[in-house]
């Protein structure tokens, strides 16, 4: 009876033992993806022809990666079949990056014509479980529900050509990787992809050095306020065109960081998750191997700062070093965040755009969509600036999905000068019952609250709108949306109400005081000087005027 | 003679205290003629029928400023002040409550401006269908741009017409000292 059990387990055992190590066969015979061993002995053929040795340059090692050839499978690509050959990946901080990189190798007849380096980078998309369909239409202009890029090198690591996707389809931006690293005080960047010669260095040394968003549009996620001496910095960053070719904007963001205690990294490193490749590391960090010392990667918070315990909340990022202890929509504290908001580079600069275009005849109302790449990032969409060819109405356009952004808000100008009107107001409320939101559940919904806001230019001030009370605001904006001619005129009259208290006041300060008058209980209205952006809260004053709310 | 003599100069005193009797001092800005309109305050003012209107200034207003007068039902509002005014000042101001209004091009027009010789005036119409009244407001401007005056009359919808004429008559009277 023993031997019998005995024996069961040792047959049990060893069969588990073969399909364990015969897993990578069995799962290329059933998914068809066998390797044709001719296929195999040409590729390597192919790649030791190819592949150079190159003389590192400038104090830099070249990175000669290395094909796994024990790991190759093979794709079906349009009748043609190719040949996938994964090589050394190394560790992804982000949780919404996955990068994975390979060789492909395709066929001319029996013999390997071309061989190149993929790198396929997901942006909060299950790469692993469609990679084999991504493979297979990696040239193509459309790949289903693909969000990311594809960044393709020459068998020797050289960028060649970078395509971004976009809910599926092939867009006009370029991608690209570029690795940071603080060589005694220096901060030195080494780029990927062809177009990685057109990434602003100024702009991300600058977002590097703390100066957030200083130069051009520019826009660094999760950058660190400071370089550590020892960590190798990946960036991942899309280049915006517009329809001249001419770049518009820049968005980096930070895929991993890889630490050494010594400073002299060796360590080795594959497996899945990769950070993006640069044709040649960095002193003291030689192999490009993958990660560097035994140390875990150090965790960044949302305002970049190493190991700091600020965190994204239903009002932004809070805590750590931002000085915001907690939501509030007390102006006073919510001002920061209309500042830190209108002083952007992308923002500042479309707002002044914005009142140069409403202020130049022939007068009409121009203004631009806020809308978010990710509701919880603070990356704006670029947005075209448009008009209604109305002198004095504009219509924002909600949308939230990833394909055209999450509407955050508008900015618009004001010819005639006046502050911010009813229909600025209440336009954050229609958003509440959009089905898109409503898809979005109650994450969507308090992402959208917590930042949604309503900016109005004018040449006697800047104004912006936050939501104090969404029920009462609701409850205004179901009373405009029911007449609204009756609304118009409520608002003008009470800002003439104003000026038979006040036969010489200004139309703009008339405005302002009928729209706080009218809908001060649901909303927060915050003022900044003409051409500049430091927000104040405004109130109404035991005078019944408007003057500034005193902060502490 | 002497009958006719007297009789003339009785006439002629009557007629002119008549005459010159609507013509009131407002402040240290303007001579108007307020038309037999009979000055009331704005605790009175909330007993006429046309301040039930909850668009009614006499709800809205709380600082004590300004003067009330009564005729016909309908409530007249005076103010005005010395200040240093842009030459534009009723320009800007038309159109920013065009602004205001969400006016475009082809709506019926609610704003006048008119130019006297010694003044310019800015007239507006609102009317409140859901309240049955109408408010005519107007800022008049003197030649130098030193003094506004400004005045807002509440009608019901129903008197309209004769508003209307109350106001053209009230504006085209102003005198700026």
């Amino acid at each position: 009876m023993k031997k019998r059990s005995l024996l069961l387990a040792t047959i049990v055992f060893s069969l588990a033992l073969l399909v364990f190590a015969c897993r990578r066969d069995l799962n290329n015979f059933i998914n068809d993806q066998e390797v044709p061993s001719s296929f195999l002995e040409s590729a390597k053929i192919y790649h030791g022809i190819n592949a150079k040795d190159f003389r590192p340059t400038d104090g830099t090692e070249f990175i000669k990666l290395r094909p796994l050839w024990r790991d190759s499978w093979t794709v079906k690509s349009g009748g043609n079949q190719l040949l996938i050959v994964p090589t050394i990946e190394n560790h992804v901080s982000n949780r919404d990056y996955k990068i994975r990189r390979v060789f492909i190798f395709s066929k001319n007849g029996n013999e390997v014509k071309e061989g190149k380096i993929v790198e396929f980078v997901a942006v909060r998309y299950d790469l692993d479980e469609h990679l084999n369909e991504i493979i297979s239409n990696y040239k193509q202009n459309s790949i289903k529900n693909f969000n990311g890029s594809i960044i393709t090198y020459d068998i020797n690591y050289f960028p060649e050509s970078s395509a971004v996707f976009e809910n599926g389809n092939k867009t006009n931006k370029q991608a690209g990787f570029v690795k940071a690293v603080n060589l005694r005080g220096n901060i030195r960047l080494t780029t990927s992809s062809r177009d990685g010669g057109k990434i602003s260095s100024a702009g991300l040394l600058s977002a590097l050095s703390g100066k957030r968003d200083a130069i051009g549009a520019f826009i660094c996620n999760g950058c660190p306020t400071k370089m550590e001496p020892n960590c190798l910095y990946t960036f991942s960053y899309t280049n915006y065109y517009d329809s001249k070719g001419n770049i518009t904007d820049t968005v980096c963001e930070l895929v991993s960081v890889i630490c050494t205690n010594t400073g002299s990294g060796s360590g080795s490193g594959s497996g899945s998750g990769s950070s993006g490749g640069m044709s040649a590391s960095m002193s003291g960090f030689s192999g490009g191997t993958g990660s560097y010392g035994g140390n875990p990667p150090p965790s960044y918070d949302c305002t970049g700062t190493l190991n700091g315990s600020a965190t994204m909340s239903e009002c932004g990022c809070i805590g750590g070093t931002t000085g915001i202890t907690a939501c509030s929509k007390d102006p006073c504290k919510e001002k920061v965040l209309v500042t830190q908001k209108a002083t952007r580079s992308d923002l500042k600069l479309q707002n002044a755009d914005i009142l140069a275009k409403s202020t130049t005849a022939p007068l009409k109302e121009y203004g631009a969509n806020q809308k978010l790449l990710d509701p919880t990032k603070n990356t704006y969409k670029a947005q075209t600036i448009y008009t209604d060819n109305a002198t004095s109405t504009f219509g924002p356009e909600f949308s939230w999905n990833n394909t055209d952004g999450y509407w955050v808000g508008a900015s618009h100008g004001h010819p005639g000068g006046t502050g911010p009107s009813p229909s600025d107001a209440v336009w954050l409320a229609r958003p509440l019952a959009s089905s898109e939101l409503a898809t979005a559940g109650a994450t969507g919904m308090a992402q959208y609250k917590a930042m949604a806001s309503s900016t109005t230019m004018t040449v006697n001030g800047n104004y912006v709108i936050t939501v104090k009370d969404w029920p009462a605001l609701v409850t205004l904006k179901n009373s405009f949306d029911s007449n609204p001619t009756a609304a118009r005129n409520a608002y003008v009259n009470k800002a003439n109400d104003y000026k038979a208290a006040h036969p010489s006041a200004s139309d703009h300060e008339a405005s302002v005081y009928a729209l706080m008058k009218l809908y001060g209980s649901a909303i927060n209205l915050y003022k900044a000087a003409a051409g500049t952006t430091t927000y104040t809260p405004l109130k109404l004053t035991t005078t019944d005027m408007v003057g500034d709310l005193a902060c502490p | 003679m002497k009958i006719k003599i007297i009789f003339c100069i009785a006439f002629g005193t009557l007629f002119s205290n008549l005459a010159m009797s609507q013509e009131t001092a407002f402040k240290n800005i303007a001579v108007v003629n307020f038309d037999g309109a009979k000055r009331t305050d704005i605790t009175k003012s909330k007993n006429l029928k046309i301040a039930k209107s909850k668009y009614s200034l006499v709800n809205s207003l709380e600082s004590n400023v300004g003067e009330f007068y009564e005729k016909n039902g309908m409530l007249l509002f005076l103010n005005g002040e010395s200040a240093e005014l842009e030459n534009n000042h009723l320009e800007q101001l038309e159109k920013g409550f065009k602004e205001m209004k969400g006016w475009r091009p082809g709506d019926p027009e609610f704003t006048k401006l008119e130019t006297f010789s010694q003044y310019k005036v800015l007239v507006m119409n609102l009317e409140f269908e859901d309240q049955g009244t109408g408010k005519y407001s107007f800022f008049a401007v003197s030649k130098n741009n030193k003094k506004i005056l400004n005045g807002v009359l509440e009608y019901e919808l129903t008197d309209k017409a004769k508003a209307s004429q109350i106001i053209e008559r009230f504006i085209k009277g102003i005198k700026f000292k």
